[in-house]
């Protein structure tokens, strides 16, 4: 199932509360905090986040399990691995 | 993992950056006039240094704290190519504000001096602005959003790792190190839980 790692900083909170809004689960591991989906495709709109470009475009730094296939200004798109 | 250096034989922040200039007249103005800073120090020497060396000239201003920004200007040198664009911004020096307030008052204070100047841009943890030197050096000044965590520096280790793997592999991708990240996160928290 996909899933990112956010780290646990201030920057990342309105990440962490939109996945969680989008149906993802949380759950705290360390310095990171897991967000996964029993979904086939979890989809992230920065509209909602309300965060910096620059701090959108960082959003997958903790790490990625899945892939991603869309991610742009408006959207992240992330999907359990294609191969 | 402490956000100090390690107990024992440590630097002591940045002496000088060294740059090269085909035209010190105006780096000369600018450094001195636009922005302020102090001259402190020029050399003039033949090139001694290696047998190809050219003639140069060798100059420092300050920039606070100890730290000195330098030139070179070496005499009959051909004027080396332009970077493109990603090594132009890439390639940059960044001068420290504290607040808010310094950091707007250095942008309308180059305005008002006739440099081409950026807005504020907030990154991640740092606010800045971004202007060229005479040289076509990019410069910015910047000031903290907050300050580095030890979060932050146990974050960054996994990440150089997952860099470091990634980028021994034939075509390197944004996407394989984050998978490798998660793999290095997954295996951190394990060691950290057990």
């Amino acid at each position: 199932m996909p899933a990112i790692m956010v780290l646990n900083i201030p920057e990342f909170a309105p990440i962490v509360h939109t996945a969680r809004e989008a149906g993802m689960t949380v759950r705290e591991l360390g310095d990171y905090v897991e967000v996964s989906s029993s979904e086939q495709e979890v989809v992230l709109e920065r509209r909602h986040t309300d965060v910096r470009p620059a701090v959108w475009f960082a959003a997958l730094t903790g790490g990625l399990i899945g892939e991603f296939v869309q991610f742009d200004h408006d959207e992240l798109r992330i999907v359990n691995p294609l191969s | 993992m402490k956000l100090t250096q390690a107990p024992g034989l440590n630097l002591s922040g940045v002496d000088h950056i060294a740059m090269v200039t085909w035209d010190p007249a105006a780096t000369y103005e600018f450094y001195c006039e636009v922005l302020g800073l102090p001259l402190v120090h020029a050399i003039t020497a033949t090139g001694w240094v290696t047998e190809e060396f050219p003639d140069f000239v060798h100059f420092f201003f300050g920039l606070g704290k100890g730290n000195y920004l330098a030139f070179f200007y070496y005499f009959g040198m051909p004027r080396e190519e332009a970077p493109g664009d990603v090594m132009h911004r890439s390639r940059h020096l960044a001068f420290h504000v504290d607040t808010e307030e310094e950091l707007l008052s250095w942008r309308a204070k180059l305005k008002k001096k006739g440099v081409r100047v950026t807005p504020p841009l907030a990154h991640e943890l740092l606010e800045s602005i971004y202007f060229d030197d005479p040289n076509g050096i990019q410069l910015e000044i910047t000031r903290p959003l907050r300050a580095f965590g030890e979060i932050d520096m146990r974050d960054a280790h996994l990440t150089l790792r997952a860099l470091a793997d990634v980028a021994a592999m034939p075509e390197p991708a944004v996407q394989a190190m984050w998978q490798r990240k998660a793999a290095l996160v997954g295996e951190h928290v394990g060691l950290v839980n057990s």
